[in-house]
């Protein structure tokens, strides 16, 4: 199983007016990717295809060699804890607090512990970050950066093999970006792959490989 | 003109294709709702709480008050035509198999359905249905069963405590034109209910329970990305459960008057 993610002539539609058309793409594991981009070219419909959020309308695309459309129940449920995408404007559960979306990941891909070590687990975890004070608001009652950095906690907290942001520096103010720093180097020192979808034209001291994003796009 | 008509019909075929479909696969997914209790438990507590216990004190105003009004008008005039030993049959087959299941699933989908419609579709809007299945959690067995459950079984607890409250405001008008005991009242009225009576209650309110849960459900997951998609589906929800109700509620009368 070294190929994460394969990629077989796949077409699905990012607007009206766009269509991401990619032949052929091989996404190898133990590798932190930067997938490279330009505003408005349908990154995001690109990691949702490659995390399994979204099928693609024709083609195929399998994930630690599996099509999700068609595997086993219990296939489905494993590989879906292996790659957690983080969405790129932080969404969560509205009718749910911030706490309770946290603990809906644990309770699904984190079985093995009790509600309470799960409970405990949040709880530490938010504490390393020092934003607990958020932890039992909505997400509605949160701003914009606030919302997106739960986001991405939410997508790390399960430890997936494989963690896919969507720009995950946009907007973003000093403090904010040093927790996404501290997230992703604490993922990858516990031996997790990233990929990172991302238009801004910065450098990356963990990234091994640059997909650029641009050829695939057709528009019409 | 012709071309448009034939459109309409096919959409609407395709449509309720997809509706069975789409009930048929929430129904497969009973299974994985019992195995992810721990995550789906809160959701079905939510329902039961907003479609049974927060819409209780509405029904039991209005089904008194009905039955008030029902035993005040019918039971003089079958008195006034010397046939009072009728009333009680007629209340029963008024109340308790037609007006208590249809009147309580009409509130319910004006209450629940409603909000079941308005919720999903906003969670399809603001990609939350596509966080849930990120998660690995099936939004079916997430969002749907629970509401299936809860508005379900909402639905013949609020059905019996319906018929309860009429004939309970039915006794106190009764009660207040012409003295009479309530025990008598409860022995005519048990004498003249029947256990196919009360089947046909539950039977109807545990069929609209499902169909309210399903459509509005349905309905919301019918909304692509855009807001101003919300309530057209939601109004399309209300109808077509309204439409459904009375339709089903015939189909189960006829049933159960020919066997």
């Amino acid at each position: 199983m070294n190929t994460t993610i394969q990629i077989n002539n796949i077409k699905h539609p990012v607007s009206s007016t766009s269509l991401l058309e990619i032949e052929n793409l091989q996404i190898e594991t133990k590798q932190n990717i930067l997938v490279n981009t330009r505003v408005n070219s349908g990154l995001s419909t690109f990691l949702k295809l490659i995390s399994g959020v979204i099928s693609p309308e024709t083609g195929e695309i399998l994930i630690f060699g599996e099509d999700l459309r068609y595997c086993s129940e219990v296939n489905y449920e494993k590989i879906k804890r292996m790659i957690s995408y983080s969405f790129q404007h932080g969404v969560m559960v509205s009718n749910l607090t911030i706490f309770e979306n946290l603990m809906l990941s644990l309770n699904f891909n984190m079985k093995e512990l009790t509600n309470n070590e799960r409970i405990q687990y949040v709880n530490d975890f938010i504490r390393m970050y020092k934003i607990s004070q958020y932890l039992h608001k909505r997400p509605v009652e949160l701003g914009f950066m606030q919302r997106k950095i739960f986001g991405i906690i939410r997508s790390c907290i399960i430890s997936p093999n494989v963690l896919v942001l969507d720009e995950p520096f946009q907007n973003f103010e000093k403090r904010y970006t040093d927790i996404v720093e501290s997230l992703i180097e604490r993922h990858i020192a516990n031996g997790n792959n990233i990929i990172l979808g991302t238009s801004l034209t910065q450098h990356f001291d963990f990234i091994n490989e640059t997909i650029d994003y641009f050829p695939y796009v057709q528009r019409f | 003109m012709l071309k448009k008509i034939t459109n309409e019909i096919k959409s609407g075929f395709w449509g309720f294709i997809n509706f069975i479909s789409f009930s048929l696969e929430t129904f497969f997914k009973f299974a994985s709702f019992y195995k992810e209790t721990n995550v789906s438990s809160l959701v079905l507590l939510r329902q039961i709480l907003f479609t049974g216990y927060e819409a209780l004190g509405l029904i039991l105003v209005l089904a008194t008050a009905l039955g008030g009004l029902l035993i005040g008008q019918f039971g003089s005039l079958l008195i006034n035509l010397g046939q009072s030993q009728l009333f009680f049959d007629i209340l029963v087959k008024a109340i308790t198999c037609e007006i208590s299941s249809v009147l309580t699933a009409f509130l319910i989908v004006a209450r629940s359905g409603t909000a079941i419609a308005t919720e999903i579709a906003n969670m399809k809007v603001n990609q939350e249905i596509e966080l849930i299945d990120s998660i690995g959690i099936s939004p079916i067995s997430y969002l749907i069963i629970p509401r299936l459950v809860g508005v379900t079984v909402s639905c013949v607890v609020l059905t019996i405590y319906f018929n309860v409250a009429t004939y309970i405001g039915g006794w106190l008008i009764a009660n207040l034109m012409h003295p009479y005991p309530f025990s008598s009242f409860v022995y005519s009225l048990f004498k003249a209910l029947t256990i196919s009576d009360f089947a046909q209650a539950i039977l109807k309110s545990l069929v609209f329970g499902i169909l309210i849960s399903l459509i509005s459900s349905y309905q919301a997951f019918q909304v692509d990305k855009a807001i101003t998609q919300v309530p057209q589906r939601t109004i399309k929800a209300v109808v077509y459960c309204i439409s459904t109700i009375i339709v089903v509620d015939l189909l189960i009368s006829v049933l159960f008057a020919l066997f």
